[in-house]
């Protein structure tokens, strides 16, 4: 974690922060409610015995009234985590309590819920005694118990409804901007931590080459340092992809007539080295067009990286070829009216119809929900590039995704297909004619 | 005089010629890109004479120490398995409290990347004594 920063820490400070305003303003003790996968519990909370009513501890100091209460503040946040709607409520013992659910983004992150209060009206009293009695007999109290319990109510603050519906309204945004803010830095801090970490393990590449060439030059035959050459040269244009993914790219577009193979052809050769290691081989079929080798009017060094991120994630995330199955990075080229259309396939991890559906697969440093475990270093910041310059181009790209194989296998492998619409010319485009 | 290593390393499609001086000098490297797969080796996990461990950064934004597997692994072999293998970490994790469980497991070196492969050549061949 950068600079071991705990986020949740500070979030939980800022929070509590405005709990503990909201105590001092109105008198009331209020509780934040974060729901664990496990179940409801409360994280963070003003509620320090001094700030609860009389009554409250009271019948938590009774045998088994600590849990009850417990229990019923969890059930009503649990309810309304569940329907992503306050409520107004009676708790077991009588007094009333708002649940307020805080949203960030449509989703219910946490519940508060406060009061402890009586409501001045007489359905609500009506309510409370009925609730009140019926804790008493619940926890078997004493008639001396029961008679503490009785004198404690008279004691708790009145309020109205409206007087809560003001305290609801001046606390949802608080805490939804508090959640939201400090989620998106959280975010924010772990994209750039992934960032850093794809950055180190190709610089580790390029040390690596480069200090191995250093030491072994001497020794090595023309063709062997070639060779070494060439893997210190893919190693630096590897992090040279990275780099770019990271910001908009500075330079200008410009576009010009340029051949379409040497593109992937080069991409290939960056990446070769790895792929090898995986077994994964290349199959590049771009055909001609009117018997020429394709080209098109490209902005040269924008598609240049474009195609680095596809053909890096297609092997990234191939599985590993082995002897006995051969696995290969597909490129098909073909043109399609205006248009040539490239299709980069793969064969390994898949992508969900969700994260196609919802374009999530092209979010910056999204990372898809297969990956998961697979453990593969990456920053989910190529596709977002990619996707950036083949709209600058003018054209489009689709991705699909089908499962191959049984569901029960571990692993499942999918078949993972890319295609760019990439315009053949920029000039002459028509506006009205868009890609299928 | 040869020895094995076993190699725990998500990334090393990528960064395989940082042991190349290892090879060079006739130790036998065997790279396992998850811990699972390691474990599934238990063979080639006794046998060796040196673990060179990568923490491997878990995906998601939980900070949860159990969610680096590398971390596991190391506490698997001391704790559980009770082996006394040199252990080496090689990692791009800087957490300060997958540190402080690591000070606990008498690891031979942390060494984070990027290194030099002379130097981990010099940390590797010093956790094992020649």
């Amino acid at each position: 974690m950068l600079g071991s920063f705990d986020y949740h820490e500070r979030r939980d400070a800022a929070l509590k922060a405005v709990l503990d305003l909201f105590t001092a303003t109105t008198g009331l003790p209020i509780g934040l409610f974060e729901t664990p996968d496990d179940g409801v519990e409360p994280i963070i909370s003003t509620d320090s015995l001094e700030n609860f009513e009389e009554h409250c501890k009271l019948i938590r100091s009774f045998p088994g009234g600590n849990d009850a209460c417990d229990r019923d503040q969890c059930l009503r946040a649990q309810k309304t985590f569940e329907r992503a709607k306050g409520a107004l409520s009676c708790c077991h013992a009588g007094l009333w309590n708002q649940t307020v659910p805080i949203l960030v983004e449509g989703k219910v992150r946490a519940v508060l819920s406060f009061g402890e209060t009586l409501l001045e009206d007489g359905e609500y009293m009506q309510k409370t005694l009925a609730r009140h009695q019926s804790a008493v007999d619940r926890l078997n109290l004493s008639p001396e118990q029961a008679g503490q319990l009785k004198d404690a109510l008279q004691t708790v603050k009145k309020h109205t409804p409206q007087d809560i519906s003001k305290f609801t309204d001046m606390l949802a945004p608080i805490q939804s901007f508090i959640f939201g803010t400090i989620d998106r830095e959280e975010e924010i801090a772990h994209n750039l931590e992934k960032v850093v970490h794809e950055l180190q393990t190709r610089l580790q590449a390029v040390i690596a080459n480069s200090e191995n060439f250093m030491l072994e030059a001497p020794y090595l035959k023309p063709k062997e340092i070639q060779s070494m050459a060439n893997d210190l040269l893919s190693s630096a244009m590897a992090l040279v992809v990275i780099v770019n993914n990271l910001g908009d790219f500075q330079h200008a577009i410009k576009f010009e007539e340029k051949l379409l193979r040497p593109l992937f052809v080069e991409a290939w050769r960056i990446y070769a080295g790895e792929a090898k290691r995986r077994n994964i081989s290349l199959r590049l079929n771009m055909n001609r067009i009117n018997g020429q080798e394709p080209k098109a009017e490209i902005s040269h060094q924008h598609l240049e990286l474009a195609v680095n991120n596809l053909i890096h994630n297609a092997i990234k995330y191939s599985f590993d070829g082995s002897p006995n199955r051969e696995r290969f990075v597909e490129v098909d080229g073909n043109v399609e009216g205006p248009y040539y259309k490239i299709c980069v396939s793969n064969y390994g991890i898949g992508i969900t119809p969700e994260e196609i559906e919802e374009g999530k697969i092209f979010q910056d440093g999204y990372q898809g929900k297969l990956t998961e475990g697979e453990y593969r270093t990456g920053s989910g910041k190529g596709l977002t590039f990619v996707k950036r310059v083949i709209e600058r181009h003018h054209g489009e790209i689709k991705v699909e995704s089908f499962p191959k194989g049984s569901p029960e296998e571990v692993g499942q492998p999918y078949l993972n297909r890319f295609t760019i619409y990439l315009p053949l010319h920029q000039a002459k485009r028509k506006v009205s004619q868009t890609p299928r | 005089m040869s020895k094995k290593i076993i190699w725990i390393e998500d990334d090393v499609g990528i960064i395989s010629p940082v042991v190349r001086p290892l090879e060079r000098a006739g130790h036998k490297i065997v790279s396992y890109t998850t811990v699972n797969e390691a474990l599934k080796h238990m063979s080639d996990l006794e046998s060796a004479d040196l673990l060179l461990v990568d923490m491997i950064h878990p995906p998601g934004k939980n900070n949860d120490l159990s969610h680096y597997p590398g971390l596991d692994l190391v506490q698997k072999v001391r704790n559980e398995f009770k082996w006394d293998i040199p252990i080496i970490v090689l990692t791009v994790v800087t957490n300060a409290e997958v540190k402080k469980q690591l000070d606990k497991l008498n690891i031979a070196a942390v060494i984070n990347k990027p290194v030099r492969p002379s130097i981990l050549k010099e940390e590797v061949e010093k956790a094992l004594g020649i």
